[in-house]
């Protein structure tokens, strides 16, 4: 019964539309870009990427900080969903699930990329390796990212084979589970913030709000993304998105935009009003220092996405327009990817500790290699998400495969 | 004419006569096939499942220094002498620097680099000589790439930073792979073969003390110092960080390290913090010292003072 | 880059030699004097000094307490212009100040104005040095004879502040004399060109116009629009 509903489950995933096809086609054409430029990297060393010894971490480790606040935000189905018990969310948290299964691996990706020597990850594993647990903060994140892939493999792993043997769920033996997800998630982003906010010696991260801050984006970014994937979703399945949902997290999505642009002001007021030599990271990423300024264009574009976004979010009857919303949903997640990536990352190893301002800009390997794993979080996305609706939708089941029939999909 | 420039001059022809020795040696050195197979395939299936350092036993360190003697052969056709040189009893390293002695001359960063078989032409130094400003200790007011015609410039003083070996060291807490750690004589040592290249410790770090093996360090093969300690300067990969050691393959037997050596200037104290009678502990009694970002707690070992 | 270090690493030993025969040729043979026989210019390698006992230490001095035993590097074998009592020998003393012709270092630029000679060379004994107070002191043990002035240099050098050891931080402990760094006649250190600014990691460029790192402001400076703090 478990083989047929893994066979089944993974056949589902490959059957679809010319436009289903298309898709996937894609995502496999800049996965395979992706492959080669990282063949590249791996062939010349990171010298084929723009860091340095100024800054040693980049593009990579900046995608990694954004794509564990996306995966954290799947807790934002989760809680409605098993603790408030809302039907409508219910039936589109496996979904959010799924997304926060790609953003972990596509997470980790961004740091096996990112590192030197990935021949030696074995060295990271208890036993065989040498695990600095609890003492370094990148052990904690791979414990808490591990944890939190099984945790949200696991659950709808449970759920999908019920639904497959179409017997209900019994909630008390996942329920538990579900708790330590939601918990988990929390986690896994606060870690994420601690792995920066632990060093001391990068004054522009060493604040406590960081924490905070991270959850508080998470919380925009996240929504954001789930609202348009749903959407997408409600086109091009016959699966029903219910509209509620999509209210709901745009409200949080609203109250987690305001508190962090709050948060920004919060920052900017601690920095600038009497300004020390801590400040000098938030003013090269503002204005600049020593003539170089290449990031403040940027943070500023994403300032002004996020003002944008709350504006009409915030607006009663402007985030009720389903097009206003996407329109918002896009500008805060591209604001958030910036503020929370390169704004984020880059400028705590400008200057350095020794002052120094050394600028950092990608290279197109590095730039290819990130395309390749955003490509490859989107395909893990897709099918698991195409098998997770042919289930819910009862179109794979273990009735129809004994029943020989073969389901009919409707996808395009 | 002072004597201080004729000793230079004394060194740098050692210097020279040491390469020539150097180059006599590699030419003398029957050329090494860099084929793929036998002991390269052994040597590479060997590296991939060599234990950690703290980890090996003593075969093992003996099978990982013939395979470190052999790579450096095939590699640069130069035959090193790596060994693993034990920390001695009852010592832990210090240095003192006086910054009013250091004329920012920077012979100490080409003797490191020369010494610990450092990466040539890219940035690969372990000691950068910041110019100051007289009157501010504001190190966002240092300029790292200063070259004028001559040094000491008016109004600048000159601070040389490397890693401060901290008793607390914040790298060593954020390696995820224990690469890192700190040695019984207090030197912060980093196992080349188990570092897994996250550079999570550079992060870490407050003094920009360490470094990282962006390519495949490349060493003119005449250049290379062939007294080499496991822990220490011997030949590094590709991937990995890298630091001061305080010269293992130097300080362990007795010697001073080569940045002390090369000071013309005698601003470089280093000795033993346990002994008493000590140049460094001296130094620390009558001086007034400071220690770069001693508020961030990681209490370094190594000390400023002016005179 | 590295090219260039090497020959700015060479100029030091130009103008070293550039300057030697400068001084050299500054050097107007005085009327007065006798002129030197080739057996002045002996070197010490080929004829070592005499039986001339080392004098020790000056009997004024008894030393720091608590003081670490330190052996100089020796000096005497350095010297070129040595064994000077092979002419002083069948020369009276003079003590009147004038200009002296080659050996003799073409300059004294310490002490503003306040040294002759027998202030640090003993007038008797010339192969020796000797203290104010007219004890004999090796030209290995210069400390004693500088340190009368320089007290706490003195104090500093014989505990390991100030100076160099030799070698090996362990052990016995060998330190430079005062003179290896210091030219007793000329001893402020000269600027000198630096080894090569930091490099940047293989194939990035370095920052565009580097010279603009802001200087702290203060207040007897005018603020100048375009590089003052903002």
């Amino acid at each position: 019964m478990l083989l047929s509903f893994i066979r089944d489950a993974v056949a589902s995933m490959f059957r679809g539309g010319r436009r289903y096809w298309l898709w996937l086609g894609f995502l496999a054409l800049v996965l395979l870009a992706g492959l080669v430029a990282y063949g590249l990297q791996l062939s010349q060393g990171l010298i084929a990427t723009g860091m340095s010894d100024q800054v040693s971490w980049g593009f990579y480790i900046s995608n990694f900080a954004f794509l564990v606040g996306i995966a954290a935000a799947a807790v934002l189905l989760v809680i409605p969903a098993y603790v408030f018990h809302r039907k409508d969310i219910k039936s589109v948290v496996l979904i959010g699930e799924g997304l926060a299964v790609a953003a972990v691996l596509a997470a980790m990706l961004f740091v096996i990329v990112d590192l030197g020597r990935p021949d030696r990850i074995l060295h990271m594993l208890p036993v065989i390796g040498r695990f600095n647990f609890p003492q370094s903060m990148l052990a904690w994140d791979v414990v808490v990212l591990s944890g939190y892939l099984l945790l949200n493999l696991a659950i709808p792993f449970y759920v999908h084979y019920c639904h497959y043997r179409q017997r209900e769920p019994n909630f008390a033996a996942y329920f538990p589970f579900v708790v330590l997800a939601m918990f988990w998630a929390i986690s896994i982003h606060t870690v994420t913030a601690f792995l920066f906010s632990s060093n001391t010696g990068r004054p522009f991260w060493h604040v406590a709000l960081l924490g905070p801050r991270f959850i508080a984006t998470a919380f925009v970014s996240g929504p954001a993304l789930i609202i348009i994937v749903l959407q997408v979703l409600g086109r091009v399945t016959r699966y029903p998105i219910p509209a509620s949902v999509i209210d709901t997290l745009a409200l949080i999505m609203t109250v987690a935009l305001q508190i962090s642009l709050f948060f920004v002001g919060v920052e900017l007021f601690t920095d600038f009003y009497n300004e020390t030599a801590h400040a000098a990271s938030v003013r090269y990423l503002y204005f600049g220092l020593d003539g170089l300024a290449s990031l403040a264009p940027w943070v500023w574009t994403a300032l002004l996405m996020n003002l944008v976004a709350v504006v009409i979010l915030t607006i009663n009857p402007l985030r009720r327009q389903l097009r206003l919303l996407n329109l918002a949903c896009l500008l805060a997640f591209a604001g958030i990817w910036i503020e929370k990536g390169m704004g984020f990352v880059v400028p705590g190893f400008i200057p350095t500790p020794l002052g120094e301002v050394f600028e950092y800009t990608p290279t197109a390997v590095e730039l290819i290699v990130s395309a390749g794993i955003w490509a490859f979080a989107a395909l893990v996305f897709t099918l698991l998400a195409k098998a997770s609706i042919a289930i819910s939708l009862g179109d794979v089941s273990a009735e129809r495969a004994e029943g020989e029939g073969s389901p009919v999909m409707a996808s395009g | 004419m002072s004597n201080l420039q004729s000793e230079t001059i004394d060194q740098s022809r050692r210097r020279f006569l040491g390469a020539a020795a150097g180059a006599g040696a590699a030419v003398a050195g029957t050329a090494a096939a860099p084929a793929w197979g036998g002991s390269t395939l052994m040597d590479t299936m060997g590296s991939f499942f060599q234990n950690h350092y703290q980890r090996m036993s003593d075969e093992e360190i003996a099978d990982a220094i013939g395979r470190i003697e052999r790579r450096a052969k095939r590699r640069y056709d130069v035959d090193i002498i790596c060994r693993d040189q034990p920390p001695q009893e009852d010592v832990v390293f210090g240095y003192a620097l006086n910054i009013s002695k250091c004329q920012g001359y920077r012979d100490c960063v080409s003797a490191c680099v020369r010494e610990n078989n450092l990466d040539r032409g890219s940035q690969m130094e372990y000691i950068r000589v910041l110019e100051m400003e007289e009157g501010s200790r504001n190190l966002e007011h240092s300029e790292h790439y200063y070259d004028p015609d001559t040094v000491p410039v008016e109004g600048k003083y000159y601070l040389p930073v490397q890693c401060m070996q901290c008793d607390n060291p914040p790298c060593v807490k954020a390696c995820p792979v224990e690469a890192t750690w700190m040695e019984p004589d207090g030197i912060v040592v980093v196992d080349y073969d188990w570092c897994i290249g996250c550079r999570y410790c550079m992060t870490a770090c407050p003094y920009q003390a360490r470094h990282f093996n962006w390519r495949e360090p490349q060493i003119p093969s005449e250049d290379i110092n062939r007294n080499t300690n496991y822990l220490g300067n011997r030949p590094r990969p590709r991937g990995v960080v890298e630091k001061c050691h305080f010269c293992t393959q130097r300080t362990r037997e007795g010697r001073q390290p080569a940045c002390q050596e090369a000071c013309p200037t005698g601003a470089r104290i280093f000795g033993n913090l346990l002994d008493p009678s000590s140049e460094i502990r001296y130094v620390l009694a009558n001086k007034k010292v400071f220690r770069l970002k001693e508020e961030l707690g990681t209490e370094p070992k190594f000390w400023y003072f002016t005179d | 880059m590295r090219g260039s270090q090497s020959e700015r690493r060479l100029l030091p030993a130009i103008a070293l030699a550039a300057g030697l025969g400068a001084a050299l040729l500054a050097l107007a043979p005085a009327a007065d004097l006798p002129p030197i026989s080739e057996e002045g210019h002996r070197s010490l390698r080929e004829h070592p000094p005499g039986p001339e006992p080392d004098p020790g230490p000056p009997a004024g001095f008894t030393g720091y307490p608590d003081a670490p035993q330190v052996s100089v590097v020796s000096r005497r074998e350095a010297l070129s212009h040595y064994p000077c009592a092979d002419c002083h020998a069948h020369m009276p003393a003079n003590p009147e100040r004038r200009k002296l012709s080659a050996p003799h270092p073409g300059l004294l630029d310490h002490g503003e104005g306040r040294f002759w000679c027998l202030e640090c060379h003993d007038a008797d004994r010339r192969n020796e040095l000797a203290t104010l107070a007219g004890d004999t002191v090796s030209f290995d043990r210069a400390d004693q004879v500088c340190g009368q002035c320089h007290g706490d240099t003195h104090r500093d050098w014989t505990f390991g502040a100030h100076g160099k050891r030799v070698e090996k931080w362990q052990g016995e402990r060998r330190v430079y004399s005062c003179a290896h760094c210091h030219n007793p006649h000329d001893p402020a250190v000269r600027p000198r060109a630096p080894e090569g600014p930091p490099g940047i990691r293989a194939g990035l460029e370095p920052m565009p116009d580097k010279g603009r790192k802001h200087p702290p402001v203060y207040p007897w400076q005018p603020v100048d629009e375009e590089s003052g703090h903002e």
